[in-house]
């Protein structure tokens, strides 16, 4: 093959991959969601590495915590160093276990609390990109997570599923900057939407500048979004530049989560339930008493 | 036509994003599937540079948000383009190889934000140039971190383009 017409050839190849892309662009749904089939293909394959690197990244840093937890025991005396090393990696193992039990217990604990029921699922990765905040559970539809299920921890609310496959399911955080949430203040009672924002902290919007409002009050769901269920923690008022009758306030929500830090969460699973609040009134049933849809 | 290093580098690249931003969420802005990409076009064929753009895209799309494509159609087009660049000029030199990706970086960035735009993402709809030239910037600088380390490890992995083959290739190019 010559040089011209190699290079033809390879003209003609990267114009197919180009329309081959450019199909695979257009052929998507618009708008409902995320989730295409390549894409749950692919990620299908990736999970089990992906938890398996997640795990072996564990260990590693075990490790590594281990090694620095033994530099200054390598100067004591050779008797006590076997000894010590011994002792140093059973605490450690201890320490994680206890650890680990707790934030499970907490979980457990949630389980309870909240009348929908759910499962526990571990977090084997972030999704890469700076455009979107969203992680990788490690369980999918085989273990009942569904679409849109509401994704907790003990501290707060997470985000919800945007995508679920097989073996795992990709959750958007709150503070993901498409991501919404229809939110309640605790105090005043004024109903809002949460949406994310760049820093990791969220805007609560649609606030009226008549409502008192005061840093650190708390914000919770408020279930009229037909997703999430009412009642549940989201953050605390971080800041606020306060509005007047015609300008709502602009607040700042700092989620309670501890987003950056996730091991474990809690997947609700409200498929079939119903999720929406009713409109406030006195006296009604509390709609985190989950009931069949009818 | 399409090395199994290439195929290999980009999946442990895409993994290790995954991974890292578990780790510290400020690895989120370094996108490896990028530098390795291009690192594979500046040394090969057009052909090896557009696949390891499309492929390199095309994974980090199943594990990033957004439209399904965007970032392989975008990482394809960069890729031959700097594959058919680097048969015709010299890009073995560290420094140039470092210019190209920090225009590649940026292009990347403004590309992908345009074209989502452009697909109806409503995230980019209301995208304010403030928080694109803040993305890009934090992109460019993870990037070319990236590169430093990655570009390396990749010459002594995946070792350098033949000279011989690339001048041969640059003479019938110009006869």
């Amino acid at each position: 093959m010559t040089a011209t017409q190699a290079n033809k050839h390879s003209a003609l190849v990267f114009a197919i991959l180009v329309f081959a892309e450019v199909l695979l662009i257009s052929i998507q749904p618009r708008g409902k969601s995320e989730q295409s089939l390549l894409r749950v293909t692919i990620s299908t394959v990736a999970a089990p590495i992906e938890r398996t690197a997640s795990s072996a990244n564990a260990t590693v840093t075990n490790w590594w915590r281990h090694y620095l937890g033994l530099r200054g025991a390598r100067q004591e005396a050779d008797a006590l160093h076997a000894e010590n090393d011994q002792l140093k990696q059973r605490l450690l193992v201890a320490v994680e276990a206890e650890a680990e039990n707790q934030r499970l217990r907490r979980l457990m604990d949630l389980r309870e609390t909240v009348t929908y029921p759910g499962l526990v699922a571990e977090l084997i990765g972030r999704g890469v990109g700076s455009w979107h905040s969203r992680v990788t559970l490690g369980s999918g539809v085989l273990a009942g997570i569904a679409m849109n299920a509401p994704v907790i921890t003990a501290d707060g609310l997470v985000g919800r599923v945007i995508e679920a496959g097989p073996n795992y399911c990709r959750v958007q955080l709150i503070t993901d900057e498409f991501a919404g949430v229809g939110v309640q203040l605790a105090t005043s009672r004024a109903l809002g939407e949460l949406k994310g924002r760049w820093d990791g902290l969220c805007d609560l919007k649609n606030i009226s500048g008549l409502y008192r409002v005061e840093i650190g009050e708390v914000v919770l769901t408020s279930g009229l979004d037909g997703i999430y269920p009412k009642g549940l923690l989201v953050g605390y008022v971080a800041s606020i530049a306060l509005g007047t009758a015609a300008v709502p306030h602009q607040i700042v929500v700092r989620p309670s989560a501890g987003l950056e830090r996730l091991e474990e969460v809690m997947v609700l699973k409200t498929q079939g339930l119903q999720v929406r609040a009713p409109e406030e009134e006195p006296g009604k049933e509390s709609p985190l008493v989950a009931r069949p849809k009818e | 036509m399409f090395p199994l290093k290439a195929v290999l580098a980009i999946v442990i690249g895409v993994l290790l994003e995954s991974l890292l931003g578990k780790v510290w969420s400020g690895f989120r802005y370094a996108d490896l599937a990028l530098v390795i990409a291009v690192y594979f076009s500046f040394l090969r064929s057009q052909m090896t540079g557009m696949f390891a753009g499309a492929f390199a895209g095309l994974l980090r799309d199943a594990f990033a948000g957004g439209v399904y494509g965007t970032n392989g159609l975008i990482k394809t087009v960069l890729c031959y383009t700097i594959a058919t660049i680097g048969i015709k000029f010299e890009l073995e030199n560290f420094a140039l190889r470092m210019i190209v990706l920090t225009i590649a970086s940026t292009l990347n960035t403004f590309a992908y934000a345009g074209l989502s735009r452009v697909l109806g993402d409503l995230k980019f709809v209301d995208l304010p140039w403030k928080g694109l030239l803040r993305v890009a910037g934090w992109q460019l600088l993870a990037n070319v971190i990236a590169a430093l380390i990655l570009f390396r490890i990749l010459d002594k992995i995946a070792g350098r383009a033949d000279p011989e083959k690339v001048k041969g290739m640059r003479t019938r190019l110009y006869n």
